[in-house]
């Protein structure tokens, strides 16, 4: 178990990601685990053997039919004019339905995949979140809309205070992967007893 | 562009070119296309793996970063941006892609499948170089964990960058670079044990 936690600082520090004292820690563990030096030599020979690797080979006179290319899309482009005002009135209402709508789609999808899911299966889970925030894209109010709806959801069996704590999940949906083994295990059995009753 | 407008807008931040181009200029947007396009197609190409693809997605993410031009708030950088773009450009395409052929959207169950035959020692003989083999774990990395990869070690974006492209946190980043690690060396493994053998001693 503690080895886990020195692989996980490997991989930060290949990412210059790790903290001096950690660098320290994770150092005197080194010369002590044999195990966790040959991960670090493996992971460095990866990260070494990533950077070599061939990038797209790509012309000079690409780039110019490239540009060339995308400016005369862009001439052909119209500039966008500021929507009609009754146009803007109805996006305001299309607003206000939007959270309903997506506490619909999310039922829908977690129904739809309840049947197929294994029970052991917890990332189908992430998997049904992770198309809903792809589907969200870059759009912030549909993304603050979707947050609304999770942890209106959320309130309803938390208290507010495990709330503050804890990232909001719906932000990301491969949150999961945030969690330890323990919190992991744990979800799993809830989700398990759900799905049981 | 004509040399001189070009060098002209060289010395300008991103954020006035962003001005600029926002008020309809369109040679302030192709000064910031010069700038990333580069960037933009080496990281496109990570996903598609192919050239006439890359550069379809390229193309429509420079289009759709002008077309949305007007609903950028600037809280982020023009390039955290326009990356953010193109990595759901690709993704969507892969997904897309892969629906097509029937394949499942993400493989989850990866690690849990260090038996495949992706190592063989015949594979071995036939000379496939590790950068090969490496490139093939690579693309078969589940979506999350592969867009993590190709910004932090082949774009060389910090975990904070790639959080702000990727709209998750520093620590989820951090994570998904940690198991897609886990799940290249589980399958690489063996054929670095077997070139380790193969070293000469010291």
């Amino acid at each position: 178990m503690i080895c886990q936690k020195y692989e996980k600082w490997i991989s930060d520090a290949l990412d210059g990601a790790l903290s001096e004292r950690k660098k320290r820690n994770l150092n005197s563990h080194l010369t002590d685990c044999s195990d966790c030096h040959a991960y670090q030599e493996s992971l460095s020979r990866i990260q070494a053997e990533a950077l070599r690797l061939d990038k797209a080979k790509v012309s000079p006179s690409y780039w110019e039919n490239f540009s060339a290319s995308l400016k005369k899309r862009l001439q052909a482009l119209e500039p966008e004019r500021e929507a009609p005002r009754a146009l803007r009135l109805s996006w305001k209402w299309a607003w206000a339905g939007a959270p309903v709508f997506l506490a619909l789609g999310i039922s829908l999808v977690f129904l739809l995949n309840r049947g197929q899911a294994p029970e052991n299966d917890i990332f189908s889970y992430e998997a049904c979140l992770s198309r809903l925030h792809l589907e969200i894209g870059d759009d912030a109010k549909l993304e603050d809309n979707f947050n609304h709806v999770i942890l209106g959801s959320l309130r309803g069996g938390l208290d507010s205070a495990a709330l503050e704590e804890r990232y909001l999940f719906s932000e990301d949906p491969f949150f999961w992967e945030s969690l330890n083994e323990e919190e992991l295990e744990f979800i799993e059995q809830e989700i398990k007893k759900e799905m049981k009753s | 562009m004509s040399n001189t407008m070009t060098s002209f807008m060289d010395d300008w931040t991103d954020d006035k070119l962003v001005e600029q181009a926002k008020k309809g200029d369109r040679e302030a947007y192709s000064e910031l296309i010069r700038r990333y396009r580069e960037r933009i197609y080496q990281t496109i190409y990570r996903f598609t793996q192919n050239h006439g693809d890359t550069d379809d997605l390229a193309q429509e993410t420079f289009m759709q970063g002008f077309r949305a031009l007007q609903h950028f708030r600037q809280k982020s950088g023009f390039y955290t941006w326009i990356f953010r773009i193109a990595v759901n450009q690709s993704l969507n395409f892969l997904k897309k892609k892969k629906r097509e052929m029937g394949k499942e959207e993400y493989d989850d169950n990866l690690l849990d499948r260090e038996q495949l035959p992706f190592y063989s020692p015949e594979s071995a003989s036939m000379g496939k170089e590790l950068g090969e083999r490496l490139n093939e774990a690579v693309n078969s990395l589940p979506l999350p964990y592969k867009s993590s990869f190709v910004l932090v070690v082949f774009q060389g974006m910090t975990h904070g960058e790639a959080a702000r492209v990727l709209r998750c946190s520093e620590n989820t980043i951090s994570w998904r670079m940690h198991r897609a690690r886990k799940m290249l060396q589980a399958k690489l493994k063996r054929y670095l044990d077997e070139v380790q053998n193969d070293m000469p001693k010291i």
